[in-house]
């Protein structure tokens, strides 16, 4: 039997690699009987969702939350930047 | 007739228009990779500098911006590797993290029981990312980058035990230990946000 503390490295493990089917097989009596494991496993899975959905909204300059560069940063960049410039 | 669309289309290619154009956006990205904005507006400031060196190599195909952002991309990286051979950052990592959350019998700990059985299914897409975000910045410097690269980036095991030059087995263990930290800290600050 595995115990929770296994359960949260194989749940970690499966969404990187395919698990020996006898793992697979623990890993869910595991999930059938623990609540918590369930919900540890379902909070991964969304996790993994949200962060690459995050991930493509900022690079389709999409996301809802913007942080910009502040003016100082933005006109100490621009003097640093000049120097390089022909 | 098409001929003039194209033309209008083209950018010029204007680096001294560059930071007014682009600048936000590219620390925006850095800054999501990155989570420190310092480091971030560093890897921008990097990245147009090499834009400008090899000005040479902008084909003209696609848009400038894209083209800076694989520039920037590819700094990241750079970071990311950087950063993972340096021992400030491996010593940083604290070992195992397990105690904190389980007791001797593998089982979680009883006053993390309630927390994370409650389903986040009620957290809004905005929200979780807020509290997440929160949660990514109070990890150790490099679980935050594997989990950037694997879980943002979308990248395949493969890449980023490349990327970062470490063996499967010990990215297996960083991306465990960054998840079950960002999980229970999602976790309690949902549970304590909804009593």
């Amino acid at each position: 039997m595995l115990n929770c503390k296994d359960v949260s490295k194989t749940v970690s493990e499966s969404l990187d690699r395919k698990l020996p089917w006898w793992t697979w097989v623990k890993l869910w009596m595991h999930l059938g009987m623990c609540g918590v494991c369930w919900e540890f496993r379902r909070a991964l899975l969304r996790i993994h969702e949200e962060a690459r959905r995050n991930a493509q909204d900022v690079e389709q300059d999409s996301a809802e939350q913007e942080s910009n560069l502040s003016p100082e940063a933005l006109e100490r960049m621009k003097r640093a930047f000049e120097s390089h410039l022909p | 007739m098409d001929n003039l669309t194209e033309a209008d289309n083209r950018q010029v290619f204007e680096p001294s228009a560059w930071i007014d154009q682009y600048g936000n956006y590219l620390y925006r990205y850095a800054l999501s990779r990155l989570r420190d904005g310092e480091a971030a507006e560093e890897v921008v400031q990097q990245a147009l500098v090499a834009g400008l060196q090899h000005a040479g190599q902008f084909t003209g195909q696609g848009s400038q911006r894209g083209w800076l952002l694989g520039i920037l991309k590819r700094k990241i990286l750079d970071l990311f590797r950087q950063r993972n051979r340096d021992s400030s950052f491996t010593s940083e990592d604290g070992g195992d993290p397990s105690d904190k959350f389980f007791d001797r019998q593998g089982n979680w700990r009883p006053e993390l029981q309630a927390a994370i059985r409650l389903p986040l299914d009620s957290l809004e897409r905005e929200e979780f990312w807020q509290i997440l975000r929160g949660c990514l910045e109070s990890l150790p410097t490099r679980q935050a980058d594997v989990f950037v690269l694997r879980e943002m980036d979308d990248r395949s095991t493969e890449d980023v035990c490349k990327d970062l030059e470490i063996k499967a087995s010990n990215l297996w263990v960083l991306l465990h230990r960054a998840r079950l930290r960002l999980a229970t800290c999602l976790k309690s600050r949902w549970y304590r946000e909804s009593n």
